[in-house]
């Protein structure tokens, strides 16, 4: 969208040179559309990492569910402690200064494996009516349902706005102001290879029974 | 919800009795208007007297004061004859067609969305709104999604030289209710019609006016959902929260099977439909689609039938049935039902 414009300005700028335009008056209007068209490559840059750190705190607000889950969950799955423990190691690993994510591929990969965790929860939680039942369980499973379109959502935005800055990084001519700044293509949201496959819960739930 | 057969059962031990007393009353009402005209006889003195005064003083005034007084005399007085045959129409038969279907449901006649929520639901950017008539507002609860609609008649005038003309803005259904999931934000999803004529063109424009509007303009992801609308928003990561692919779907398959400019707002945690009817909500078919009033001014009209009733009805399930259309009423989220 923003190549439009810029297309647009340089054909102006070509028209205004084709009407003999007074030189001082193309130099003026060069000027202009430079300094906008390196004005729009740093705004679809700054919208990117807007986005990118709106992921970030959808992710916060879904860690912030996990003791809530592990709390209302773990005093009636006496046998999941594997999987609860593995949701609050993810947790704390995405906390931490030193192991926390800094790459859009490494929030995906963390964010996989934490939702599927979580999901394996809730998955398992249909096997035990009393926590079903229970009001804080209903609660927890609302907002839970609610962060992870907030996640989705914002990974969306994060992946329209890189495609915009990709665009213009990539294309002609923002390309050149691009290249000067030293700004490459950025990855988008997508699922780690490998971790596509839905995990056979009910197979976890046999396994833990059986060791009860 | 009730079923079909109960409803023809309704029709036929209820409505059906109810219809002729409507038709007494329109003929009592015709009786009444017929007894005030002004005789022929009054209209030829007038006319003939004006054109003599025409003639006398070379001036048109006279002529048409003379020809016309008595028209407009026989207007006024018939007008003041209240129709009550419509006012029965709507007390006695749509009302109980209206809570048949569901005993919460409620019906004004002369009830109407406030012009400040239309305004405030921002459908109709850039339109200035000089006249706004609503009536025929239902509101109920469908499922866990309360809901109200009523039908709008807004218009823009404009004044040029000496001359008034009035332009369209909306007529039609206009339907809000509450929305499944919690948001802040604003967000509209409006017809396409910049992107489908000029492409990338249009696009950057589309851009430029959302800007101007405080709004940015968010790229989604279904071609075929871009194609059909525009939508802007004040909080993109929102407006992708609210059209989640399923949401999108929905309103497309909507869309398409009304086949309308179907405009939808989210706002207030409220979501606000606009569609446009070709004709007026429950109006009678004998007058060419006006309503019940205006077809006993209008002289006589074709009696009403079970078939306007089965009209009408349907017309209020359609209503009714955007809720589902849109499934509001899928409720998996920490957003409570409005009371």
């Amino acid at each position: 969208m923003h190549s439009v414009w810029i297309i647009g300005g340089a054909f102006g700028l070509f028209a205004m040179w084709m009407l003999d335009v007074d030189p001082r008056w193309i130099g003026a209007a060069g000027v202009a559309w430079l300094g906008l068209s390196f004005n729009s490559i740093v705004s679809v840059k700054n919208q990117a990492e807007n986005a990118l750190s709106s992921v970030s705190v959808m992710l916060k607000k879904r860690f912030d569910l996990i003791p809530g889950l592990v709390d209302t969950v773990q005093r009636y799955m006496e046998h999941e402690s594997e999987v609860l423990e593995e949701i609050v190691a993810l947790r704390a690993r995405a906390s931490a200064p030193g192991t926390a994510p800094t790459t859009p591929e490494q929030a995906a990969e963390l964010d996989g494996r934490l939702a599927r965790a979580m999901t394996q929860v809730l998955a398992t939680a249909e096997a035990y009516p009393e926590l079903k039942a229970s009001q804080a369980f209903r609660q927890l499973q609302a907002s839970m349902n609610e962060v992870e379109e907030q996640i989705s959502a914002a990974r969306r935005t994060y992946n329209a706005a890189a495609k915009a800055y990709n665009d213009a990084v990539q294309m002609f001519p923002t390309n050149l102001f691009a290249a000067v700044l030293g700004y490459r293509p950025r990855g988008y949201f997508e699922a780690p290879a490998g971790h596509d496959a839905t995990p056979d819960v009910m197979a976890r739930f046999r396994s833990h029974e059986r060791r009860a | 919800m009730r079923t079909p057969e109960e409803f023809e059962a309704f029709l036929r031990e209820v409505i059906a009795p109810r219809l002729r007393a409507v038709e007494r009353e329109r003929a009592a009402v015709r009786a009444r208007r017929d007894a005030v005209r002004v005789p022929g006889v009054w209209k030829l003195l007038g006319a003939a007297a004006g054109l003599l005064v025409a003639l006398r003083t070379g001036e048109l005034g006279p002529l048409l004061v003379g020809a016309g007084l008595p028209w407009i005399v026989e207007v006024v007085r018939r007008s003041r004859i209240p129709d009550t045959a419509a006012a029965l129409v709507r007390s006695t038969i749509l009302e109980p067609v209206v809570t048949f279907w569901d005993p919460s449901f409620r019906y004004a006649p002369n009830g109407s969305i406030s012009r400040e929520e239309f305004e405030a639901s921002g459908l109709f950017p850039g339109e200035a709104i000089d006249r706004y008539a609503g009536e025929d507002l239902v509101t109920g609860r469908h499922g866990s999604t309360a809901f109200r609609f009523c039908e709008l008649h807004v218009k823009r005038v404009t004044r040029r030289r000496n001359r008034t003309e009035t332009h369209p803005v909306f007529d039609g259904l206009f339907f809000v209710a509450d929305f499944n999931k919690a948001f802040r934000s604003r967000t509209l999803v409006l017809p396409d019609t910049a992107e489908r004529a000029l492409g990338s063109v249009g696009r950057a424009f589309q851009s430029l006016a959302s800007r101007g509007a405080g709004m940015e303009l968010v790229e989604l992801e279904c071609p075929e959902f871009e194609r059909a609308f525009v939508v802007r928003t004040t909080d993109p990561v929102e407006a992708r929260y609210l059209l989640s692919t399923s949401l999108m779907q929905h309103i497309r398959t909507f869309h398409e099977n009304t086949g309308s400019k179907l405009r939808i707002a989210f706002l207030r945690g409220r979501i606000y439909v606009a569609l446009p009817l070709a004709n007026d909500l429950f109006s009678t078919g004998g007058a060419a689609g006006a309503p019940a009033a205006l077809a006993g001014l209008a002289g006589a009209s074709a009696p009403l039938t079970l078939e306007d009733v089965r009209r009408w009805s349907g017309e209020l399930l359609f209503a009714v049935g955007i809720v589902d259309e849109l499934d509001l009423n899928t409720r998996i989220w920490s957003k409570a039902p409005a009371a």
